[in-house]
Parts: C-alpha cells; structure tokens; sequence
C-alpha cells in the first residue's frame, strides 16, 4: 500500500473505525507506529483526519428543540393515546390566512355562482388550469401519494392560500394556473377548512384542500398527471368518480381526459359515508 | 417529558426515541434550513414514529431509525423540495478533484497539516455549506449524528460503498477549502 491509496481507499473509513480486521492489518503495516518506523506522513494525516470529524461536530453546536415544542409534541403524543388524532387532520394556523370578504372585489364576488350539477356529479372538463406543467407523477401514483398526503397533514395541515371562502381558495388555485372548480360539501356538513400549493419534487403544483365535518375530514388534492393509467381496484363509481377502498382510507378519484388533472378525495370515514357526502356534493366555480 | 398515559408503548417511546429529539431538530435544521419548517417536519417526524413504533426492533440504534423517518419526510414531503436542488454529481465533484489536482496542488497525496486547532468555525461552517448536499448529508450523519456507515446505508437508503466513497470525497474537498482558507490568513504557505 502506498500513501495515495491509503487516503483514497482507506484514510477515512479507518478515521470512522469502518475498516475490517483484514483492511486494518493492512492498513497498520503501512502506518507503523514509531519515528523509524512506517509512514509518518499518512499517521499525520490520520490525526488531521480525526480533527477534521471534530472540527465538524462542533461546528454544529448542541442544538436544543424548543422547550415549546417539546410540549406541542407530548400534546400530540397524548392525543394519539386517546384515539383522538388518528384519522383527523389537524388543522393549524388557519386563522392567520382568513381573510375579510372584502378579499374578494365585489365585482367578482357578484359573479360567483354555485353550480349545481345533475345528481351532484362534477364535469372536470371545464376545470382550467391547462397552462399547469406535467408532473412526474402518474396517474397511478394518485392513491399512494393521497395517503401519503392524508398522513402527513394529520399532524397539522396548514392553509398558504387565502382560505376564508370557496371563492378565496379557488381565485388563489386559478392565479396558480390550477383547476378553479372546487367540490363543496356544505350540503354533506362539511365546511372548508383551507387550502394549501406545494410543489411536487418535479416543481409542478399540486393543491389540497381540507373540508371538516362531524365525522371526519376530507383531503382533496390535485395534480397533472404524466399519463392517464387509472389505477386498479376501484371497487364502485358514483356519478362517473371512481371509489377506492386503500390502506384503509375511502378514497374517490377523479381524472379529467381533458386536460389530465388528477383530483382525489380521501377520507377515513367508512366508503358508505363517502358515497353519501358526494352525493350531496356540489360543484363550486368562479365564472370567469 | 414526564410518563404520562401510562402505556406500555408510551413509556418505551419515551425511554428510547424522545432523548433523539435533540438531535433530530437539529437535522431537520441542517435540512430544512428554517426554523418553521424544522418544527413542522420534527413534529411529523416524532408523531409517525410514534405510530410505528411497533416496527422499531429494540436494541436496534434508534436514533438511526428516527433519523430514516425523518429524511424519508424530507424526500416525500414536497415542502422543502424547492430548496435543496442544488446537488452536485459525483461525475462533478470527479472532475472538480481532476480540475484540483491538475492545478499542481499535491496536498491529497502529499500530505502536510493544512488543519489546526487555528481553523475558525466559521470556517468550518462555510466549507460545510459549500459541499453537494449528497456529501454534507452523509458527513453530518457520520460526524453529528455519529451513525455508523450501515446505518447511514439505510437512513438514506443508498449503498455502502456509495456512503464510504461520500463520505471520503466530501472530508477531501473540505480539506481542501478549510486548506484554502488557511493559506489565505497566511497559516499555511
């Protein structure tokens, strides 16, 4: 062994104490130990090594998680304990993003309109938002990545959209080039909790919007999809909606040909209530 | 965190995984790079291992397993997916090394001691940050989190030969700018 590669194949691996037994007889009949003995140059280097790794820890001193949080967190662990978060949303700091009617210029607020489609089917045709970019993700990935969505927003689902209304959420999804038409489950007993715009890893959009009820919440979340494969196993239709029951949750999905948006509800109330609460559903939009 | 709701599964949560707290905020820091979001995605960290404690092997390095969750947040969580993009290649960081070593600078292979216990930790810090995530990552998991390499393999989900070689890379290119550094304050010749 000769010193360029003990300090490209060996140096730190044997500064992290990672080397086999094998590697590190090696290692130490070049090394040696004494003045006369072995590669001086590579024992020094060795040392460097080491106070590099703690030159690197101390840089990044003892942080403290925030005493507050601490206690946010025992909070939640309690809840879980009592059954009382699993399956809910937990809606934080939405208050801050209400924002006064007013938000919305009256000539607008004139024109909106409740749409009431036939037997409460939505037609996705006309939804807008064509400008919005591809996702990676496929129409496949829909029921996974809702889940995953559900999940995440069960600790807390924070509102980045002006979201006191309907009319405030789908005027913040239209100026995001995102489909404006909305599901509004007022007539099912759900209000609007709020709606948020992240970025897929892709950058594309996605929206979520949260609807609380008596019995539980809804995550609507929608993206453009890559293609137009319908994932597999829906176990019924309503009103041209596929339903899914997966890992658990009561999920509806709704691909628009049109323009490839991906819209799915999920819910962990039973598939019974589901069908109920789409039935009496109704399309809400800002005609424009 | 006092013992409360009394549960078997509480206790040993808070025996085994919350003294991790400490040091997950401080990766979700190091991730997110802001506070807010380091609360959001700690939070969401705690409370799903929480509800999957029951796949935690006890005896198993917790704090790795925490540590699995909490990147597997960052990765899926879209939140913070507009801000670390900025990730060097391995094929980059090869030929900034080839660029480096054509320079003339013998100091990967001929040894001398660039680093002293004069080396500024803001020094540190900046060289830190200027690394590719992918090796910043690897060295804040072996170095902070002191995680061995097979634990490393598994929160981040790659080879171990891949984090042996992050890991070496990463250490040579801040040797070199801390050397940087050095020879500007006159430290070194």
């Amino acid at each position: 062994m000769n010193c360029e590669e003990y300090i490209n194949k060996f140096l730190s691996a044997h500064a992290d104490g990672e080397l086999t037994p094998e590697e590190e007889r090696t290692v130490v009949r070049h090394l040696g130990s004494g003045v006369d003995d072995g590669c001086a140059a590579c024992r020094a280097r060795l040392a460097e090594e080491r106070l590099l790794k703690a030159l690197i820890k101390r840089q990044v001193a003892a942080v403290h998680a925030p005493q507050d949080l601490r206690v946010q967190i025992d909070r939640a662990l309690d809840r879980i304990d009592r059954g009382a978060i699993s399956g809910r949303i937990g809606i934080a700091a939405v208050a801050e993003l209400r924002r006064p009617r007013t938000w919305i210029p009256l000539a607008a607020a004139a024109m909106l309109l409740v749409v009431v489609a036939a037997g409460g089917g939505l037609s996705w045709i006309h939804g807008g938002g064509t400008s919005g970019g591809v996702s990676a993700l496929s129409a496949g990935d829909a029921l996974d990545q809702a889940v995953y969505s559900y999940e995440t927003f069960e600790t807390a689902f924070r509102p980045n959209v002006p979201s006191g209304s309907l009319a405030d959420i789908a005027m913040a999804y239209g100026s995001a080039a995102m489909p404006d038409l909305m599901w509004n489950f007022e007539f099912a007993g759900y209000a609007v909790v709020g709606g948020r715009i992240d970025r897929l890893p892709d950058g594309n959009p996605i929206t979520y919007t949260l609807y609380h009820g008596r019995n539980g919440d809804i995550l609507c979340s929608r993206y453009k999809a890559s293609d137009f494969a319908i994932p597999p196993g829906a176990i019924g239709q309503i009103n041209g909606h596929l339903l899914y029951e997966y890992q658990g949750y009561s999920m509806c999905l709704t691909v628009s040909e049109h323009d490839h948006f991906i819209c799915v509800l999920t819910t962990s109330e039973p598939m019974d209530e589901l069908r109920h609460d789409i039935s009496l559903a109704r399309a809400f939009s800002i005609v424009r | 965190m006092g013992e409360k709701g009394g549960s078997e599964k509480r206790g040993l949560f808070e025996r085994e995984a919350l003294p991790h707290v400490d040091a997950l905020y401080s990766a979700a820091l190091r991730l997110s790079r802001n506070p807010d979001d380091a609360r959001d995605l700690l939070q969401e960290t705690v409370l799903r291992a929480y509800r999957f404690f029951h796949q935690y092997t006890p005896g198993t390095n917790c704090r790795a397993w925490l540590l699995t969750i909490l990147y597997n947040n960052f990765r899926n969580g879209y939140r913070g997916a507009e801000r670390e993009h900025i990730s060097m290649t391995p094929e980059d960081f090869d030929r900034e090394v080839e660029d480096f070593s054509a320079r003339g600078d013998q100091t990967l292979i001929n040894p001398e001691l660039l680093l002293s216990d004069q080396v500024l930790d803001h020094e540190v810090a900046a060289a830190l940050n200027n690394l590719p995530a992918d090796f910043r990552t690897v060295l804040m998991l072996v170095d902070v989190q002191e995680l061995n390499y097979q634990e490393v393999a598994q929160v981040l989900g790659i080879p171990i030969g891949t984090v042996k070689s992050r890991v070496s890379r990463g250490r040579q290119m801040m040797r070199t700018t801390l050397g940087t550094f050095a020879r500007r304050r006159g430290l070194v010749r």
